[in-house]
């Protein structure tokens, strides 16, 4: 059969900071095995934000951890290829990950005060990382966390380095959070949604933070989220997940305009809007199967109203569609053909990639 | 705002204040600061506001779950304020509560049925067939399977568990339901499935709603009317519409423009600076002062720090601020271009 344009290794980003090839992520736990992540491709170029969406148990965040290596023992990682700045992440001893986070990667949690210590201040956790990594320390140290704090908008940062985590507000405590993953300047930044917690008016500014941040240091960042207007908003290029796999890529403005797999345009149709729409919301019916790792043919099939029997039988794997790359048999020929309605479940078989790529 | 029609819920100068304990001695934080609100029966009510806004204790003083410091609640023309014992037990059904967290406000021993048969069996004592009946034609309203019946909480998926939960709130058939961030803790397409639910549900059963929640595409979707809250206060009421897109308070306005827009590129439109300020020391006069763009534009009019802005008819909606009545015509077109 005729294979369509899938993605070859390395052809989408310039100068990857992170590229990931075929990553799976398995869990062992007592008489059981659940896949988190089956087969992820995803790259961060220099200087890139790349907004990683989905929803619970998708995938997102045990992928952001696999770049760190902070996930549990229980975890089984193989990938074809994880590698960061040109170093290859699947063969690294705990002294070379120590190394490596904070300096060339670093992340920021969606709960600040979970991942500050609360019984030292800010300012000694974040001496202790320069103390750490680059051996800096007494006034050499309080200078490079001052300037930080001060690029990080605080508009106090000496009372900051003597305050307790506690002391802080949810948004002061983000902005802490984001000077201490900087404090080293990591090349890669591991953004996990760095603004659920925090209220609307608050989660504005640290968005405005990361971007200003990045223009200035210009770090890489991956952003993992579940909000699609914060997306939107920062990302310069998006992957879409679902259950364990990437469903879509393209860059932002793309995959909004007009996003191809069928899960993403529910997705962003399911958001309710501030502005006047007409209608009903649109949802997605069902829910994600269980196992999916362990499902065969499309995990979305089930919830997909575009589903052929294709979909059952052959995993759909990311093929070029227009700006952007897509796992799906049918996308691409909806909007080719302007079928409506039952139209739809027609196109079996006459297959994806005529004419499209 | 009264229309024709005697509210279903009444609040007047409604006060809580807690105690708190610190290292550095004790003190009260105000968490409403004398509220006013009407609940109209059959609408849709939306309560929106920040983390410390007081939308959760104001709720939660309507539900008669913290006792008021001051002010009166009146449930269809009763003052519910201090009732106690018995009658308090026999308010109950008329006010139920749906939480944010489904997972947690559910008993984790008790099967779907029970669960769902719990507010029946305690305040009905319905016959094994009636409450069998009740119960499997709940299972169906909320759309979950028959299936599902003796499954445990840990065994259901975060929006399942919000149905359950809804099929408890709506079994006693209240006239008011209160739903506290009913979709928070639930993915975008869960979510609208449990809004489309709720939508369905009002409908059907002629239910009022409180809803509260921070994400303002809900309140649209759900809400006719909307009361947005700072720092104890309600500092703009008015029709969902209207408040969306001629807000008349500074606060509201940035709100509204400050969500990162699905359908839009570009940076936010309106940019608030500054924290909430913490409600154990609010701000002088009007307690949005420190962080106010209006007032920036205004060159600083004094009387925003000295004095408490009452809450005012003004283009359309009630609104807090002493210059709710300047037209702002870049916020206008920001919002309906």
């Amino acid at each position: 059969m005729a294979v369509p344009q899938t993605r070859p290794p390395g052809t989408d980003v310039p100068e990857p900071v992170l590229r990931i090839r075929d990553l799976w992520i398995r869990f062992r736990t007592p008489g059981r095995r659940t896949t988190a992540v089956s087969g992820i491709d995803l790259e961060v170029g220099r200087g890139e934000i790349l907004g990683v969406v989905g929803e619970t148990g998708c995938g997102k965040t045990v992928t952001g951890l696999s770049v760190l290596g902070l996930l549990p023992e229980t975890a089984e990682v193989t990938a074809a290829e994880l590698n960061l700045l040109g170093r290859d992440l699947r063969a690294l001893s705990d002294d070379d990950w120590r190394r490596l986070r904070g300096t060339d990667v670093a992340m920021v949690f969606q709960n600040p005060s979970g991942s500050f210590n609360p019984v030292f201040t800010i300012g000694a956790q974040m001496r202790d990382v320069l103390r750490q990594h680059e051996r800096v320390k007494g006034a050499a140290a309080d200078a490079r966390i001052r300037e930080v704090l001060t690029a990080c908008a605080m508009p106090d940062p000496d009372r900051v380095m003597r305050s307790y985590p506690h002391q802080l507000s949810g948004g002061m405590l983000q902005r802490a959070m984001l000077g201490l993953a900087l404090l080293c300047r990591p090349r890669l930044l591991i953004a996990d949604e760095p603004t659920t917690a925090l209220d609307v008016t608050i989660a504005a500014q640290i968005l405005e933070l990361i971007l200003r941040l990045q223009r200035e240091m210009g770090f890489s960042v991956l952003f993992i989220t579940h909000d699609l207007g914060v997306v939107r908003r920062v990302c310069g290029r998006v992957a879409v997940l679902y259950a364990g796999r990437v469903v879509e890529t393209a860059p932002t403005r793309e995959l909004f305009r007009a996003p191809q797999h069928p899960y993403t345009r529910g997705l962003i149709a399911a958001v309710p809007r501030t502005q006047r729409v007409a209608g009903a919301l649109a949802t997605i019916p069902g829910s994600v199967p269980p196992d999916p790792g362990a499902v065969e043919g499309c995990a979305f099939r089930d919830r997909c109203e575009l589903a052929i029997e294709r979909c059952a039988r052959e995993r759909p794997e990311l093929r070029l569609l227009g700006s952007g790359w897509v796992a799906c048999h049918v996308a691409g020929e909806q909007a080719a053909g302007q079928t409506d309605g039952d139209g739809q479940a027609d196109g079996q078989g006459q297959a994806d990639g005529d004419g499209r790529t | 705002m009264s229309g024709a029609t005697a509210p279903l819920v009444e609040v007047r100068g409604l006060v809580k204040e807690f105690e708190v304990k610190g290292h550095r001695g004790a003190g009260l934080v105000r968490a409403v600061t004398g509220v006013d609100l009407d609940v109209q029966p059959g609408e849709a009510l939306g309560l929106v506001g920040e983390s410390g806004s007081g939308k959760t204790t104001l709720a939660r003083s309507i539900l008669r779950l913290v006792e008021p410091t001051a002010g009166t609640i009146r449930l269809e023309g009763t003052d519910i304020t201090h009732l106690g014992g018995r009658a308090l037990r026999r308010l109950r059904p008329r006010m139920q509560v749906v939480f944010q967290d489904p997972v947690g406000s559910l008993d984790p021993r008790m099967s779907v049925f029970d669960l769902i048969a719990e507010p029946l069996r305690a305040h009905r004592k319905p016959s094994r067939e009636t409450l069998r009946a009740t119960v499997d034609r709940l299972i169906d309203e909320v759309g979950l399977v028959q299936a599902l019946r003796d499954r445990r909480p840990h065994e259901l998926s975060g929006g399942q568990c919000q149905r359950v939960a809804i099929a408890r709130a709506i079994s006693l058939q209240p006239r008011l339901l209160i739903l506290d961030e009913p979709t928070s803790a639930l993915d975008v397409s869960v979510q609208a499935q449990v809004l489309e639910l709720l939508v369905r549900l009002r409908a059907e059963h002629d239910l009022t709603y409180l809803l509260i929640s921070h994400d303002l595409g809900v309140i649209r979707y759900l809400c006719q009317r909307v009361a947005v809250m700072y720092l104890g206060r309600i500092v703009e009421e008015g029709p969902t519409q209207t408040i969306f897109e001629h807000a008349a308070h500074p606060y509201t306005r940035a709100l509204v423009l400050a969500r990162p827009d699905v359908d839009a590129d570009g940076p936010p439109r309106l940019l608030l600076s500054g924290e909430i300020p913490s409600a154990t020391a609010p701000p002088s006069g009007c307690a949005f002062h420190p962080r106010c763009w209006l007032r920036e534009q205004l060159a600083r009019p004094q009387e925003c720090q000295t004095t408490v802005p009452a809450i005012d008819p003004a283009r359309g909606v009630l609104a807090a601020c002493h210059f709710a009545d300047q037209t702002d015509e870049r916020f206008e077109r920001e919002v309906n271009p």
